[in-house]
C-alpha cells in the first residue's frame, strides 16, 4: 500500500517548498482534507473498487439502508436474482399497488426516498433467513463479500464453511440441483438482498506518512496529486494560479476518465437493460 | 525494443533545464518520472503479464481476488482457455441462476466478471476445484530507485515522457515559463490517443493561452 508521503513529497517540490509545507500558504492539515477529499472523489467517479453486501429481508419491509460503506448503489440482487431499477412515475405505470402489496419484488427505486436507502417494489411478501454480520449481536446485520442465492433447504451456499462442505453429502448435493431445476421453491430459502456498490474508504488520512487505503499504488501515485493541486491553485491563497489550476484538472480528469474507461464505468451499449 | 536507465532519462529531462539540479534536484525528477511512467503504463499498458491465481480454483467459489501482480486484469483463463468477459449486469441478466451455476450442469467454465479492479468472478463456478485459473493484464510497474535501474520504452514513447516530464517539472516556475513549457502536456494527450487499449477514454481540453506580443513593440530591439 502506498504511503501518501510520497504524493506530499511531490506537492512540495512542486511549490517550492521541497522540506515540507512550512511558510503556511498551505497548511498541512489543509492539503489532508483536499487528500481526504479528492481519494473519496476519485473512488466515486471511477468505481474502480467495489463492495457486495448481503443483508435479510423481512415481509412487509420494503426499505433497506445501504451500508456506510457503499458510497454508489449500482447492482441490486434479490436472492441471486439481478433486479432493475425502476423510478416511483415507472413503478406507478407498470404495477398498481405496489406500495400496499406484498409480493417477490420486481425491481427497486431510490427516488422519493432518504440518501442511502433503497426501496423494493412491491416489499416482500417473505422473511428471509437471518444473516448474521461480523459484530454479532452488534450490527451491521450481513455479510460482505457474498452473494445471496436461493437454496431450497436453506443453506447459504458462499458462506459455507470447510467443515460444513465437507459434511454434504452426495445425497444433500442432489436435493440442492435438484431444487434448482424441477423448480421446486419454499418459503424458508435464503433469498436475502445483495447490494453493489462503489466502496469507500473505512478511515480518513489524517497524517503524511498514512498509507492510502483502497487504491492499488499505482493509480494512487499518478491520480492523486493532480486532484490535490487542482483544488489549491484554483483556491484563495497565495499559489492561486489559473494556469496551473487548469493544467492540474486537465491531469485529473484523464487520470479519472481513464480509469472510468478501464473499469466500464462508462455506459457500454450493450449493458443497457 | 530499446532500454532507458533512470540516469539517462534524468541526463535527458535535465538537458531541457539547462541542468539545474538545485531547482529541480534529482529526486524530484525521479519521482515525476516514475509518476508519468505509471500514467503511461494505465492509458498504453506496456507493462503486460499473466499471473495463476495462486492456490487454483476454490469449488463452488464464485469470486477471486485479482492476484498480486496484476493491476488491471483484461483477460482470464481457466485451464488455459480463455473465458468471455461479461459485465455483472449482463451475466446476472443473461444467466438467471448466475451465482450458483457450477459446471457439472452447465457446461464448463466460460465467461468471467470483473467486480472493480480488486475482484472477479467465473461462470459457471468449478464445483470440483482445483482448476488453473490464470489473470492477464496490465502489471504495475516497477519504479526506477537506481542510477542503473532500466525501462524498456520504444524512443518515441520515451521522447514523449521527457517531454512531458520537463513541462511538469516546470510547474515550480509559475508564469510564462510554466505556461510555454506545458504544451508539452498537448503533445503527451496527442501520443496517449494514438497508443491507448482502452476504447472509451474522454480525454480533457487544455489549452494554453498565448501572450501576443504587443503590436507597438514590435521590432523593438
Amino acid at each position: 500500500m502506498a504511503a501518501l508521503t510520497d504524493i506530499y513529497n511531490r506537492a512540495c517540490w512542486d511549490w517550492a517548498e521541497d522540506g515540507g509545507l512550512v511558510l503556511g500558504i498551505v497548511s498541512v492539515q489543509s492539503w489532508l482534507d483536499f487528500a481526504n477529499l479528492v481519494l473519496l472523489d476519485l473512488l466515486k467517479q471511477t468505481g474502480c473498487i467495489k463492495r457486495v453486501w448481503t443483508m435479510s429481508v423481512f415481509a412487509g419491509t420494503p426499505t433497506y439502508t445501504v451500508p456506510d460503506d457503499i458510497m454508489n448503489v449500482e447492482q441490486v440482487f434479490l436472492a441471486g436474482r439481478w433486479l432493475p431499477k425502476y423510478t416511483v412515475a415507472e413503478l406507478n405505470n407498470v404495477r398498481r399497488n405496489w406500495r400496499r402489496d406484498l409480493d417477490i419484488p420486481i425491481g427497486y427505486y431510490t427516488d422519493n426516498l432518504p440518501p442511502k436507502t433503497i426501496g423494493l417494489a412491491p416489499a416482500p411478501n417473505y422473511n428471509s433467513i437471518y444473516i448474521p454480520g461480523p459484530n454479532e449481536p452488534d450490527p451491521p446485520h450481513g455479510q460482505y463479500d457474498s452473494f445471496s442465492i436461493s437454496i431450497n433447504n436453506g443453506i447459504f451456499w458462499p458462506l459455507l464453511t470447510a467443515a460444513q462442505w465437507a459434511a454434504l453429502t452426495s445425497a444433500t448435493w442432489e436435493t440442492i440441483n435438484d431444487a434448482q431445476f424441477t423448480g421446486t421453491y419454499t418459503p424458508d430459502q435464503h433469498r436475502g438482498l445483495t447490494i453493489v456498490g462503489t466502496r469507500k474508504a473505512d478511515t480518513q488520512l489524517a497524517t503524511v506518512g498514512d498509507a492510502i487505503p483502497l487504491l492499488p499504488d499505482d493509480i494512487a501515485l499518478s491520480a492523486l496529486l493532480w486532484g490535490i493541486h487542482e483544488r489549491v491553485f484554483a483556491g484563495d491563497n497565495e499559489l492561486k494560479n489559473a494556469q496551473a489550476a487548469a493544467f492540474s484538472h486537465a491531469q485529473y480528469q484523464e487520470s479519472v476518465s481513464v480509469l472510468q474507461a478501464i473499469t466500464g464505468e462508462v455506459p457500454i451499449p450493450e449493458d443497457k437493460g | 525494443m530499446p532500454s532507458y536507465t533512470l540516469s539517462a532519462l534524468q541526463g535527458l529531462v535535465y538537458d531541457g533545464l539547462d541542468g539545474n539540479q538545485g531547482l529541480y534536484p534529482p529526486a524530484q525528477v525521479t519521482s515525476v518520472l516514475n509518476e508519468v511512467l505509471r500514467r503511461v503504463n494505465l492509458t498504453t499498458g506496456f507493462t503486460q503479464t499473466t499471473v495463476p491465481v495462486p492456490g487454483y480454483t476454490v469449488a463452488n467459489q464464485l469470486l477471486y481476488p485479482t492476484p498480486p501482480g496484476i493491476l488491471i486484469p483484461t483477460k482470464v483463463y481457466y485451464e488455459e482457455r480463455e473465458l468471455e468477459k461479461y459485465s455483472l449486469a449482463k451475466l446476472a441478466q443473461k444467466h438467471r441462476n448466475w451465482a450458483i451455476d457450477t459446471n457439472q450442469w452447465q457446461g464448463q467454465v466460460a465467461r468471467w466478471f470483473p467486480l472493480g479492479l480488486t475482484t472477479f468472478g467465473i461462470h459457471p463456478l468449478d464445483a470440483n476445484g482445483g482448476g488453473l485459473l490464470e489473470v492477464q493484464g496490465v502489471a504495475p510497474i516497477t519504479p526506477l530507485v537506481l542510477p542503473d535501474d532500466v525501462v524498456q520504452l520504444n524512443d518515441e514513447l520515451a521522447e514523449i515522457l521527457v517531454e512531458y516530464a520537463r513541462g511538469r517539472l516546470m510547474l515550480k516556475e509559475p508564469g510564462a515559463p510554466f505556461n510555454a513549457a506545458s504544451a508539452a502536456y498537448q503533445d503527451f494527450i496527442r501520443a496517449m490517443k494514438g497508443m491507448a487499449i482502452w476504447g472509451q477514454i474522454q480525454w480533457p481540453s487544455y489549452w494554453i493561452s498565448k501572450e501576443l506580443e504587443p503590436s507597438g513593440a514590435k521590432g523593438v530591439v
